[in-house]
Parts: C-alpha cells; sequence; structure tokens
C-alpha cells in the first residue's frame, strides 16, 4: 500500500485505532482471544524454524496430535460465528 | 505412534502416512466429551447467557430436562419477576413432593416467541402440569416485527418445511439455525457448543456462571440492580429513556393484530390439547403506565377477558393478586426487582398456582382450571371446562 501524502497514512492509522483495534480494545475477552491465538500461531512457527521442518505438528505422538485435532474442532464449534450477518454477497 | 508408511508433501518432504492413528484418537475423544456431556447433570453443561442465547438455553432446557411441574413462559419481565424457588418452596410445603419449576422468561419474547416456545413444548412432549402465561400491555405494541431468527431457534427441518407463508429468503436465512438445531438434536457437545467458551472464560476470570432461571434458580444478576425508587435522578430518567425508546407507542395506535394471532393459535392448541394454562398480568410500574395511551390498556383487558372466556382460560390480573406494587418492587419502569418478585411470586402462589396444582379439585386431584369468584382456581368437570372465566367473575371485577 502507497500514501501519496502522511494525511492519508494518518488517517488509515486513525481508522484502525478508532475502527478495528477499539473494537477489540473495548473486550479485554476479545483482545485476550486474539492474543492467544497470535501466541498459537507464533509457537507454531517457532517450532517450525527451530526444527527447520514445516510438517513439524504432523510428527508429534499420535496422543497430543489426537487432542490438537479434538481441541481444535471443540475450538472451532465454540468460538465460531453462528449468527452475524449473511455474507455481504447474499445480503442483496 | 509411528507409522509403517509415509506420503509425500507438495514440497516432497517425506511426511507419516498409513492408518490415520491421530484422526481415529480425535473422534475417540470427541465421542468421551459427548458421553460427559449427557452424563453430566443440564446445569453443568447447558450454557446460559443473556440476550439471543437466552432462547437457546430455554430450547435447550426443554429438550433436555423436559416437562416442568410448573413453567413460566414470557418476557424478561417474568424472568426478573418470578421466583421460581419461592414457587418450589411454597408448592412442596403443601404437596410434599419434589417438583421442578422452570422460569422461561425470555428478553423481549411477546406472542410470536411464546407461541414458538409453548408449540416446541409440545413436540418434545415437555409441556409442564401447569403453563402460566405472561401477559402485559406492551407486548402487543404495533412496533413489533416477526422475530424470526428468535422463532427459529425453536424449529426443526419439519417447521421449516412448513413454512410455507415465509418468503424464499426469509426461508433461507433461518436455514442455517434450523440444520443446527437438528445436528444439536443429536450432537449434544455441538448443542452446547458455547459451554465450552464460557468454561474458558470463567477459568481466566473473564466472567462467571449465572444461575438459570429455567432450571429453578433465582436470577440473581437480575436481582442485585437497585430499586426504581431509590434511583437517582439522572438514572431514573435513562431508565425511561429506555423504555421510552422500545415501548413508545403512537396514541391512536391498537394492538398489533399479528402477535394477537400469534397468541391466538397459542390458546388454540391449548385448548386442543387440554393443556392447564393459566393468563398472569404482569406489572409495570406508574410511570411506564402513563407513557402508554389509556385505550391500548383497555383494548387489552378486552382482549384477555375475550380470550379467557373463548378459550377457558383464566385471566389473572394484578388486582386479582390482593397486592400493590410500587418504585419500591422495581428496579426499572417493567421489571420487578428482588423484593418485588418474591412479593409478586409469593401472591401467585398463594392464590393461583396452590389451588391449581394441590388439593381438593387442584390439577392433582383430576380437576381442570377454573376462576371462581376472582381469582380461585378449583374443578369443575371436564364437560364445563369451556366455561372457566364465567360471567359473574367478569362482573365481579367491573
Amino acid at each position: 500500500m502507497q500514501f501519496n501524502s502522511f494525511e492519508q497514512a494518518w488517517t488509515l492509522v486513525r481508522g484502525l485505532g478508532g475502527g478495528t483495534l477499539a473494537v477489540l480494545g473495548t473486550s479485554n475477552l476479545n483482545l485476550s482471544i486474539v492474543l492467544a491465538c497470535g501466541a498459537l500461531l507464533l509457537g507454531v512457527q517457532l517450532a517450525q524454524q527451530y526444527k527447520n521442518d514445516m510438517y513439524v505438528l504432523l510428527r508429534l505422538p499420535v496422543p497430543i496430535r489426537a487432542a490438537v485435532y479434538a481441541a481444535g474442532i471443540l475450538i472451532f464449534f465454540s468460538f465460531g460465528e453462528y449468527y452475524g450477518e449473511q455474507f455481504v454477497y447474499f445480503q442483496f | 505412534m509411528a507409522s509403517s508408511s509415509s506420503t509425500s508433501s507438495f514440497d516432497g518432504t517425506k511426511l507419516p502416512g498409513g492408518v490415520p492413528w491421530a484422526f481415529i484418537g480425535a473422534v475417540a475423544i470427541l465421542l468421551a466429551v459427548e458421553v460427559a456431556v449427557r452424563l453430566a447433570p443440564p446445569a453443568r453443561v447447558i450454557p446460559y447467557r443473556g440476550g439471543l442465547e437466552e432462547h437457546f438455553a430455554i430450547a435447550n432446557y426443554l429438550h433436555r430436562v423436559g416437562a416442568a411441574d410448573v413453567g413460566f413462559v414470557g418476557s424478561s419481565m417474568t424472568r426478573a419477576g418470578i421466583a421460581a424457588p419461592q414457587v418450589r418452596e411454597e408448592l412442596e410445603a403443601v404437596t410434599g413432593q419434589s417438583l421442578y419449576i422452570a422460569n422461561y422468561g425470555a428478553s423481549g419474547a411477546t406472542a410470536d416467541e411464546t407461541s414458538a416456545i409453548v408449540h416446541y413444548m409440545v413436540r418434545r412432549n415437555a409441556l409442564p402440569r401447569l403453563l402460566m402465561y405472561e401477559v402485559s400491555p406492551p407486548h402487543f405494541r404495533p412496533s413489533t416485527s416477526f422475530r424470526l431468527r428468535k422463532v427459529a431457534i425453536f424449529w426443526g427441518l419439519h417447521d421449516w418445511i412448513g413454512a410455507w407463508h415465509l418468503s424464499p429468503r426469509q426461508r433461507m436465512r433461518v436455514m442455517p439455525i434450523v440444520v443446527r438445531n437438528e445436528i444439536g438434536d443429536r450432537y449434544l457437545t455441538f448443542r452446547y457448543r458455547d459451554r465450552f467458551r464460557y468454561l474458558a472464560q470463567e477459568l481466566i476470570g473473564f466472567s462467571r456462571a449465572l444461575p438459570a432461571p429455567m432450571a429453578g434458580r433465582l436470577p440473581q444478576n437480575w436481582h442485585q440492580r437497585a430499586s426504581f425508587a431509590q434511583a437517582s435522578e439522572e438514572r431514573r430518567e435513562r431508565l425511561v429513556l429506555r423504555w421510552l425508546q422500545g415501548n413508545s407507542i403512537d396514541p391512536e395506535a391498537r394492538l398489533n393484530e399479528e402477535l394477537v394471532a400469534d397468541m391466538r393459535r397459542t390458546l388454540e392448541t391449548a385448548r386442543r390439547l387440554k393443556i392447564p394454562m393459566v393468563l398472569y398480568e404482569m406489572p409495570l410500574t406508574a410511570t411506564a403506565r402513563q407513557t402508554l395511551p389509556p385505550h391500548f390498556f383497555d383494548d387489552f383487558y378486552a382482549l384477555m377477558e375475550d380470550f379467557s372466556q373463548r378459550y377457558g382460560v383464566p385471566f389473572i390480573r394484578i388486582e386479582d393478586l390482593g397486592i400493590e406494587l410500587t418504585d419500591e418492587d422495581f428496579a426499572d419502569p417493567s421489571h420487578l426487582n428482588r423484593q418485588g418478585a418474591m412479593r409478586l411470586t409469593q401472591a401467585l402462589t398463594q392464590r393461583v398456582i396452590i389451588p391449581a396444582m394441590a388439593g381438593e379439585g387442584s390439577l392433582a386431584d383430576g380437576g381442570v382450571l377454573r376462576l371462581t369468584g376472582r381469582v380461585l382456581l378449583a374443578s369443575v368437570d371436564d364437560d364445563e371446562q369451556t366455561n372457566i372465566g364465567d360471567d359473574t367473575d367478569v362482573q365481579d371485577r367491573e
């Protein structure tokens, strides 16, 4: 993304601060979820880097992988957005 | 567990292959979770929060726990204003039985949602022995439109297929809810999926478990609110403004015909299935009453009296209960606080529920509900059932 002026860049930063980030920041819970997910992703990436193996998760012992898969499915169930607005293309 | 074979990824790296033991293990874990969910006490696994999720909690309790001995249906006015533990205590003292009293009051529920709840009870064979149905003039405000997404929470595929009165767009809008309901009927882990999130929140201290009124508990979070009478001028204005935002009614407006039709449908079902039902009026503060057009009350009471006689369902007005509720008994213009809830519940239990549920001529004695005098319920023969709410009662009230 390229900005033609400092004003344009500032508008974007303000938009993030007053919009997306503000929405997350108004709820400590939402912010915590985002941070936890970020930490999880970072952990996997660090493990991949450390082991020099993109498939490091797939080489974990079976019981751990099974637990990770099951937890993933439960998290998907529980944190899914079920009652939001329709996908924008279906709203018109 | 090491696998005996391997497969190649897109970049040529050798990956574990063979029997997908981890996948099988994950399925086994999910099955174990499902068994645990089914064996756990309902109150531990059924998620309960306010707002839309309150409706899911009602469906979940009806689905899992089944019929209550006395069930209250209505809006948040009932949720805050009916103390189920008090009904249970007083009724158990009279009957000597262990009873389940459920408060199915849900945020903003009017006749359309209540109709969906009652019909869900019928389908699930979860009708209470005595159904207490909340009525109040604001529930028939003209501005209320059909809340399809809330109603669909109580639908199965059969209801969705049969809802020909909906537009294709409306049908598509609620189809995901109905599909999820069908999956949830069979897979409780999915049905109670929000509970996992709440549990995580509770474990890290972001929230605490709320007692569910549909499980027969007190709505403590509501009852912690200060009385309307003691509210500061600023808070009072804010509460009245909020009330007006939701309940502002045009001076010329009449009762909402669609909601009247929804209530009529429920009453027709009740008559057809001989469901013992009582209509009870939930109180409003004088402040709230003053904001509604006077003719709106006249229309409302005339309609309730008409329903009472036409469908053989007793209609209990606040004045029938012998109590006078003031601002001290309210938390805001329309919701009772703990003190008000206790007073209303006690009067309703002593004057209506106990006579209906216990003793000579009660439902337990093979009787049917009938108004005699002002509020006393007693038995009549089955063939007299349609005479409930006779002319004498109406004249007494007038």
